[in-house]
């Protein structure tokens, strides 16, 4: 045996050790980046925001802009450079800045944020088209930022019946900010979303009434939306909506019903009232076949959950641990949360979603 | 002297593997996400209009509950494969009626309406349904499973010949 050498030891040590002291928390104040219109006109002004979601001092922050030309092939024609907006020492409440001439059209945007904190540098990159979207059938990203294959991509499609579309843009972006950025566990996966506006419409119809007035009527590119996760009908009338094969119905204005059908559509979350859809997803599932089960599971939720949650599923013969509202027992107009369970299947499912 | 070398070294393996296994089984939340953000890329504009960023998509009529290939059509579209994960278990199988692969997707019969009602879930009965497949000119014959049961399969090779060609 050769005679060892303890600088080679040394080295893997305090490497670990300073994995351990530099592993990854948020510090506060937990932040979001917005802007808005979410979708706008060459023309139009664009505000960005950059959201206090929690108490906390900033430093100092810059925002900055990058503007590229595409092409009705989707094609980068001209990269632009990146120029500073705007830069803030010491600021209280949230950041604005309204750029007011507008980016032009056939523009693909890029902003970022860089926030220093006491304890923290952060950095958001957010890229939005301006509108119309010059790929002819496939929708404009309004709010991306991972490249497709690592992230959950979401398309908002508008419904035949809405009157005025800038309600539906700004119901998209409420969707964003409202719903998935506002779901405590969703907001802590913000980064790992693709927001999409399509440019052809669906028709939703009632649940209630498929049996006269059909299913869903796609949109004539629904196959082009097939690399979406999620596919939001949003509507204006109200209807008994309903999902069907990743495509999913709602009111414009409902922001729990969006997260209930994201956390069956992305997560693969079962039901969690009586009558409707059960299974055993795997790894953490939400439901269980017998009460025994549920109450066998609970400690795989750390201490989130006790066996004296198991509780059984209305009627149904399945089981579940939420003692609560939870968001899967509940759709409509405001969203309420996802439960433990829910929240490990949510965690499974990005890692899994960016690693595979 | 080298048993003290051995012994230290062994001790110390013993402790990187305890660490190690520790940090595994506790891996915070943001720990989790660290690693899910050091695995995302970055959004690139181009992403659509790259040659290689692109799957076949099915579509394909249901009779009477019954996925059949009657009026089906096939176009390749730009994109990638969207997260596999639902109920709803596809089998891609190969000329020799090899699996080439296992997709699995919300079940695209389903009707399922999580508002407040009496019934909840049905079948759809008739109409036409959306299968994306990746990009590969092996596939011959589709399986079609809810959950373990099988529940039909149709033969794909001369659509996919024709796209591929």
């Amino acid at each position: 045996m050769k005679t060892l050498n303890y600088d080679l030891l040394r080295k893997p040590l305090l490497i670990v050790c300073i994995a351990a002291a530099l592993s990854s928390c948020e510090k506060d104040p937990v932040t979001l980046a917005l802007h808005s219109p979410v979708y706008p006109s060459g023309s139009e002004a664009v505000t960005y925001t950059l959201e206090r979601v929690s108490s906390g001092n900033i430093n100092s922050a810059e925002l900055y802009e990058t503007v590229s030309t595409i092409n009705s092939s989707g094609t980068i024609t001209s990269t632009g450079t990146e120029n500073l907006l705007q830069s803030w020492t010491n600021p209280g409440g949230d950041l604005n800045f309204t750029k007011s001439s507008g980016n032009g059209n056939n523009k693909l945007i890029t902003y970022r944020w860089r926030v220093n904190t006491p304890e923290q540098t952060k950095s958001f990159v957010v890229s939005y088209a301006t509108r119309p979207y010059p790929v002819a059938n496939m929708p404009a990203p309004v709010y991306v930022q991972g490249d497709p294959d690592d992230v959950f991509d979401v398309v908002f499609i508008p419904d035949t019946d809405i009157s005025n579309i800038n309600d539906f843009y700004d119901h998209s972006r409420r969707m964003i900010s409202e719903s998935f950025f506002d779901e405590s566990k969703s907001r802590f996966w913000r980064r790992q979303y693709n927001f999409y506006i399509n440019p052809q419409r669906g028709t939703a119809t009632d649940y209630d009434q498929i049996s006269t007035a059909g299913t869903h009527q796609v949109p004539s590119n629904n196959a082009n939306l097939s690399f979406a996760e999620g596919r939001v009908l949003m509507h204006q009338n109200n209807l008994r909506d309903y999902a069907s094969g990743g495509l999913y119905s709602s009111e414009m204005q409902n922001r729990g019903t969006i997260l209930h059908e994201s956390g069956h559509g992305l997560f693969d979350l079962a039901d969690e009232y009586g009558g409707g859809s059960h299974f055993q997803t795997d790894p953490y599932p939400n439901n269980w076949p017998s009460l025994a089960a549920a109450q066998a599971a609970a400690s795989d939720y750390g201490s989130c959950k006790t066996a004296a949650d198991g509780a059984q599923i209305g009627s149904d013969s399945w089981y579940h641990l939420c003692v609560s509202n939870c968001q899967m027992i509940t759709t409509g107009l405001t969203h309420t949360f996802y439960d433990c369970p829910g929240q490990y299947r949510i965690n499974y499912a990005m890692l899994d979603n960016a690693i595979n | 002297m080298k048993t003290l070398y051995r012994l230290i070294t062994i001790l110390i393996l013993l402790l990187l593997g305890i660490v190690a296994t520790a940090q595994e089984k506790t891996e915070t939340d943001d720990e989790v996400r660290a690693r899910v953000e050091k695995n995302t890329s970055p959004y690139s504009p181009d992403y659509f209009s790259k040659n290689q960023n692109g799957i076949y998509v099915l579509e394909l009529t249901v009779k009477e509950g019954q996925i059949v290939k009657d009026n089906a059509t096939i176009k390749e579209v730009a994109g990638k494969m969207p997260y596999s994960t639902g109920n709803f278990n596809i089998q891609l199988l190969g000329g020799q009626q090899e699996v080439i692969a296992n997709l699995k997707m919300q079940d695209p019969l389903l009707l399922r309406s999580c508002d407040e009602g009496e019934t909840h879930l049905s079948y759809l009965k008739d109409g036409r349904i959306f299968i994306p497949l990746p990009k590969s000119n092996k596939i011959t014959n589709l399986e079609f499973f809810r959950g373990k049961e099988r529940i039909g399969g149709i033969e794909v090779a001369n659509l996919i010949r024709e796209i591929s060609n």
